[in-house]
């Protein structure tokens, strides 16, 4: 068996100081492997006209190897290996398929056509690779014994992606509530903090914890492989590798809710006249809305809750609300009465939770926040 | 003038809900959207669906009646019945905008509690439904 250099990969980025290769992005080289191998059939057929079939010992003539890893960020020096005796003079098929990928994604980065050869196949393999690649990171395509190339980063991976499939994929990390569950199909359907409903397949391991969550009525974490379409909207996740239990700062982060910040929607109630409401309906004053937007904004954030869609009430209360899947949560907040009535409405159940603090006396504010979030979590 | 008719069947029949703007917050309808306020005697006010649109209701509504309107969303008959709310066609004969579709969900045997719990059901069901005039626009994480 020959070696010979093929091509130095110069991953960049604070993942790879120190010429360390993590493991999670060990399997960039072969998906690099795999994509150059799906050029090159494209370019043997692009080149064999009425071919139907490529050559025996095509795909498995192609073997590529990490040499080693060589300092300047990580740079893995992968070499080619060679038999002895060739089947088939094909080696520079894949030394085009090579030196094609990397002016492709100099051609992307230069907003010039994209080749021929980008088929929805091709496309396929750009998915795999720069998968786990971080927005800061990048991978220079150079040449064997060099350091300088195209760089391939997310942003190139993804319209390439977008030319060959329409859609393009990157992992993600989700933490949201589920709303459906369908155990025939492999399937659930996740809420996240802005209300978006994702559909997500997983295996039915994975399933059987998310029908745990479900029935639980509790936050879950998934990560897996998301689709996106053109303007970045996710679509779908494709694949949930992992299904885990929410905790609580994952819930911070993901709090389902209003997409509009408690400040802001309170803010939005001065522009209320006497009369607002088909002629009844008090208008707010200042102070009231002050005390409103202060008293919610410190128990969403002290207690991590999901932030509450505001209304405003005829009788001129502030009323936050809260949807959970099984339960709808309301807080009115009267400023002229120092009064706050919480209901939780239990939806497939003809159950109601009441509860009325009365915001003047000390500690009253913390156990509104504390009883809110007990609702929130299904403990009360 | 209203006028009672005969009772509503169809489980699946829609009763479109004109929601005020002040009820809708970052496209969810607020439970108040779908409970009746003290001047409306516990009487929600709906159209039934196989006697108007969704789009002739709100154009009724706003540019009739010249209300506020933030759009038309709905529950059925039967998303009604289950919450054990009688709903039965009440239609405006009478003044510049007759309505034959108009009809009423039944509050008034319930507490204000109750009132309120029922209110917050039937919301959860229109918002499932989302709304279903104006058309949604496809929203972004930015809106």
């Amino acid at each position: 068996m020959n070696r010979s250099p093929f091509a130095s990969l110069v991953f960049r980025g604070q993942r790879f100081d120190g010429a360390a290769m993590p493991l999670e992005a060990l399997p960039e080289l072969a998906a690099y492997r795999e994509l150059l191998a799906a050029v090159a059939r494209e370019l043997f057929f692009a080149g064999n006209l009425g071919r139907m079939r490529l050559p025996r010992g095509f795909g498995a003539s192609f073997r590529l190897s990490l040499a080693r890893i060589e300092p300047g960020s990580a740079v893995p020096i992968v070499e080619r290996e060679f038999l002895d005796t060739p089947l088939f003079p094909m080696g520079d098929l894949f030394d085009k398929a090579r030196d094609e990928v990397s002016a492709a994604v100099q051609a992307v980065a230069a907003n010039e056509a994209l080749p021929s050869w980008l088929t929805p196949t091709v496309a396929a393999k750009f998915a795999s690779f720069g998968r786990t690649l971080k927005d800061d990171e990048a991978v220079i395509l150079a040449l064997p014994g060099q350091r300088i190339g195209p760089e391939y980063n997310r942003h190139i991976r993804r319209r390439i992606l977008l030319a060959g499939k329409g859609t393009y994929e990157e992992d993600v990390d989700l933490v949201g509530i589920v709303r459906e569950a369908d155990a025939d199909q492999d399937s659930f359907e996740i809420r996240l903090g802005d209300d978006r409903r994702v559909p997500v397949r997983a295996s039915p391991a994975l399933l059987s914890q998310v029908l745990r969550s479900f029935q639980r009525d509790s936050a879950i974490r998934v990560s897996g492989l998301g689709v996106y379409d053109p303007e970045g909207k996710l679509l779908r996740v494709s694949q949930a590798n992992d299904v885990s239990p929410a905790e609580e700062g994952d819930v911070a982060s993901g709090r389902p809710g209003c997409r509009i910040a408690v400040p802001e929607q309170v803010d939005s109630l001065k522009g209320l006249q006497d009369g607002w409401f088909d002629g009844e309906g008090l208008a707010f004053s200042d102070e009231a809305l002050a005390w409103s937007s202060r008293l919610l904004e410190s128990i969403v954030n002290g207690f991590e809750l999901a932030t509450p869609h505001i209304y405003p009430t005829p009788e001129g209360s502030v009323r936050a609300e809260w949807s959970r899947p099984l339960w709808e949560i309301s807080a009115e907040l009267d400023w002229s009465r120092k009064l706050s009535e919480v209901r939780a409405v239990r939806l497939d159940a003809d159950e109601m939770i009441e509860r009325t603090f009365a915001l003047g006396e000390t500690g009253q504010e913390v156990r509104l926040g504390s009883f809110l979030a007990n609702q929130m979590r299904g403990e009360a | 003038m209203a006028t009672p008719g005969n009772a509503l069947t169809d489980q699946d029949e829609l009763l479109f809900r004109q929601v005020h703007p002040s009820f809708v917050r970052d496209g969810r309808v607020g439970s108040q959207g779908f409970r009746p306020t003290p001047k409306d005697q516990k009487l929600l006010s709906v159209a039934q669906g196989s006697k108007t649109t969704a789009k002739a209701a709100f154009e009724l509504h706003t540019e009739c009646n010249n209300l506020a309107s933030a759009g038309t969303w709905a529950v059925t008959l039967g998303e009604c019945q289950l919450l054990s709310l009688t709903v039965r066609p009440d239609e405006v004969t009478e003044g510049d905008c007759p309505d034959p579709a108009h009809a009423v969900v039944d509050f008034s045997a319930l507490s204000s509690s109750k009132i309120e719990a029922q209110g917050a059901r039937l919301a959860r069901y229109a918002n499932d439904r989302g709304r279903l005039h104006p058309p949604d626009e496809p929203r972004t994480p930015n809106e």
